[in-house]
């Protein structure tokens, strides 16, 4: 028989339902809005200097629709940064790790233990200020099933990153 | 093989001295697919030129150059297998040394291209699960020995079979190769004309329109008004006659068509063996592939109205390779029927046939999603078309855009089956090609719920499938339906596996 296994009972499966996601640290949200003021910043400079370059902007309405544009995205982006902070969380249990995230798309990843091949901690050196780290983990092939989790606890990343490597050698 | 010599894979062995041949047609191929719009500009220069000996001396240092290094890449390639790794030197100018371990070897594919065929040699690939610096080709060897590694190198697979991977392939009965299909000239032809001509008609012109483009600067004048002036083509005469056009390109799209499948397809042989199926076809090019029960993540075959006509499928299997290999080994056998399909369905899912499959529809929600999409993102663009560049032609066609998108993704998501059962999910959807999608519980790596703004006020999710090579979707399902489903799925694959796939 290629598939042997025992019966499981629909009520008796642990549903993911009940897991508690944990939060991502307030630090992650401080460092997301750090990063919304240099893209925006980076943006509102290119703007300037085209507006002040270009012969376009000898009128006046230009200015006005481009400015209100620039107002309306920037709004829109520290909103959803922090719309999308209080949406993502994580949920490490005993087979399995869960991300969830996304604001209007809202999404729950789960990849069990012995599916991972591998995980990798990463930390830029804005995160590395704020003691925070990414990690990632990674499926086999090349499937979309590749979990990424950005602005967690450094400290927290290294002992996820311990216990799947324990839970996947014990697997083997 | 003979009992009285040590068989040739355990000590350094080179690849067949036709190699240096092969090498060397390969190199002299890529540098000319590099240069050549050198070589064009070359040719038609050439009266002007003054300085035509440099060129030559060049043409002679870079031939020169390439037959040293295909002669090192020759005499630097060795490979021979220790201690249950495979070892492979190789290098040009560089020299690298590559040891794999025998349990990381997925697949070994043949290849003979039409110069493989005159000296009976095949192109050997190595796919490894490691990283994609792992890969190992030979260039060519004999026939004889290639098999024999490859038998070295199965058979070393089924004896060890608690090295991880290939778990099932001791299991596996040992089942005599069957021949599921030949093709022939028939069924050539129906697969030649049944594929979608309309689609490559569409290639053709682009290919036709950016080869126009990149000559340009060789031609130092537009492409168009060169054909006009130095050929006496009239293009203008061309273009006023569009529909001309793409009748041409459909015939040539057919023709086209029709040489590829045979000489992809010819005298192709759809073989059944005890631990999966292998396929070999080809004209010129002899491809070998075999696909491997274990490693089969998902199966998919489809057909669209014409080849539905003819009772044919065209059958695709999704197989795992090594983890960063972009490109994804997919094994497509054309010019199936049924009676293959169940064959295939038989071996990779076994209960598929006698479960009990419960079926169900997504949420007409599933509809208006792709309306929106299809529908009316496209619409907007047009009207947006037409109101700046009046012309009748775009009036009718924003006019007819919306009820004939309606009526094919009606079509389309009155036909979605989403078939679940405690072993599978089994996905039928299309409506000119109609597909059909079957995946193993056991085969999924990852699963993701996701809920869309819209979803969440009708209270339903999406849920993605990803597996070693590629994702199965199930979309606008009850949410209630998707988190049970999801947590099915995981209890089923969180066992402690013996099944575990790579």
């Amino acid at each position: 028989m290629l598939f042997e296994n025992q019966q499981i009972a629909i009520s008796e499966l642990p549903t993911v339902e009940e897991v508690q996601f944990q939060t991502l640290p307030p630090q992650t949200l401080k460092l997301r809005t750090i990063s919304w003021c240099i893209t925006q910043g980076i943006m509102l400079f290119l703007l300037i200097m085209v507006m002040v370059f270009s012969d376009f902007f000898k009128q006046k309405w230009p200015w006005f629709l481009i400015s209100g544009l620039w107002i309306v995205q920037a709004i829109y982006f520290f909103w959803m940064a922090r719309r999308r902070f209080y949406a993502e969380g994580y949920a490490v249990r005993e087979k399995d790790i869960i991300h969830a995230k996304g604001y209007w798309l809202k999404t729950q990843l789960t990849v069990p233990y012995n599916r991972i091949q591998h995980v990798e901690i990463e930390q830029g050196p804005l995160a590395r200020a704020f003691g925070l780290g990414s990690i990632s983990v990674y499926t086999a092939g090349d499937s979309g099933g590749d979990l990424s989790i950005s602005g967690i606890d450094y400290a927290e990343a290294e002992r996820i990153k311990q216990f799947i490597a324990q839970k996947v050698a014990a697997d083997e | 093989m003979s009992e009285a010599t040590t068989p040739f894979y355990f000590q350094p062995s080179r690849q067949s001295p036709v190699a240096i041949l092969l090498i060397l047609a390969r190199l002299i191929r890529t540098l000319v697919g590099q240069f050549w719009p050198i070589l064009i500009l070359i040719l038609l220069r050439r009266r002007t030129a003054g300085n035509n000996q440099f060129w030559v001396w060049i043409g002679i240092a870079l031939t020169l150059l390439s037959v040293v290094r295909s002669l090192l890449m020759y005499f630097r390639t060795r490979f021979y297998i220790q201690n249950d790794e495979f070892i492979f030197e190789k290098g040009g100018f560089t020299r690298r040394r590559l040891t794999i371990p025998l349990d990381k070897i997925q697949t070994i594919n043949f290849q003979q291209t039409f110069l493989h065929r005159v000296f009976n040699v095949v192109s050997v690939e190595v796919d490894t699960s490691g990283t994609k610096d792992a890969e190992i080709t030979l260039n060519a060897l004999d026939r004889a020995k290639a098999s024999e590694l490859r038998d070295y190198l199965l058979r070393w697979k089924k004896d060890n079979p608690n090295v991880a991977s290939n778990a099932d392939a001791a299991e596996a009965k040992h089942v005599p190769e069957q021949t599921l299909l030949k093709l022939d000239i028939g069924d050539l032809v129906r697969i030649g004309l049944s594929q979608n001509h309309l689609r490559s008609a569409g290639i053709l012109l682009g290919l036709f329109a950016s080869f126009a483009r990149e000559i340009q600067p060789i031609l130092g004048k537009s492409t168009y008004r060169y054909l006009e002036e130095e050929l006496g083509l009239n293009i203008h005469f061309f273009w006023s006659f569009a529909l001309w056009i793409v009748g041409f390109f459909l015939i040539v799209s057919v023709l086209a068509t029709m040489v590829l499948t045979v000489v992809r397809f010819f005298d192709l042989r759809f073989v059944q063996t005890g631990d999966g199926f292998r396929v070999e076809a080809g004209l010129f090019t002899r491809r070998e592939q075999a696909a491997y029960l274990p490693k089969i993540q998902f199966l998919r075959w489809s057909a669209n109205p014409l080849q539905r006509l003819w009772g044919m499928f065209n059958l695709r299997f999704y197989q795992a390779t090594g983890a960063e290999i972009t490109r994804k080994q997919t094994l497509q056998v054309p010019g199936c029927y049924q009676t293959q399909i169940d064959a295939v369905k038989l071996a990779y899912f076994p209960a598929s046939a006698h479960l009990n499959w419960k079926w169900h529809q997504p949420n007409a929600l599933y509809f208006r999603r792709r309306m929106v999409l299809v529908g009316i993102f496209p619409l907007l663009g047009l009207v947006l078309k037409t109101s700046l560049d009046f012309s009748w032609t775009w009036l009718v066609l924003c006019i007819l855009w919306l009820p004939v998108v309606a009526w094919w993704q009606w079509q389309f998501f009155k036909r979605v089956r989403y078939g679940l059962s405690e072993a599978g999910l089994w996905v039928k959807s299309g409506f000119f090609t109609q597909s059909q999608t079957l995946l193993m519980w056991q085969n999924v790596q990852a699963v993701e719920l996701e809920q869309g703004f819209m979803d969440a006020r009708y209270k339903l999710a999406d849920l993605t499938f990803y597996t070693a090579s590629g994702a199965v979707e199930i979309e606008a399902i009850p949410l209630s339906m998707v988190r049970q489903l999801r947590d099915f799925v995981l209890a089923k694959i969180e066992v402690p596996a013996n099944l575990s796939l790579l």
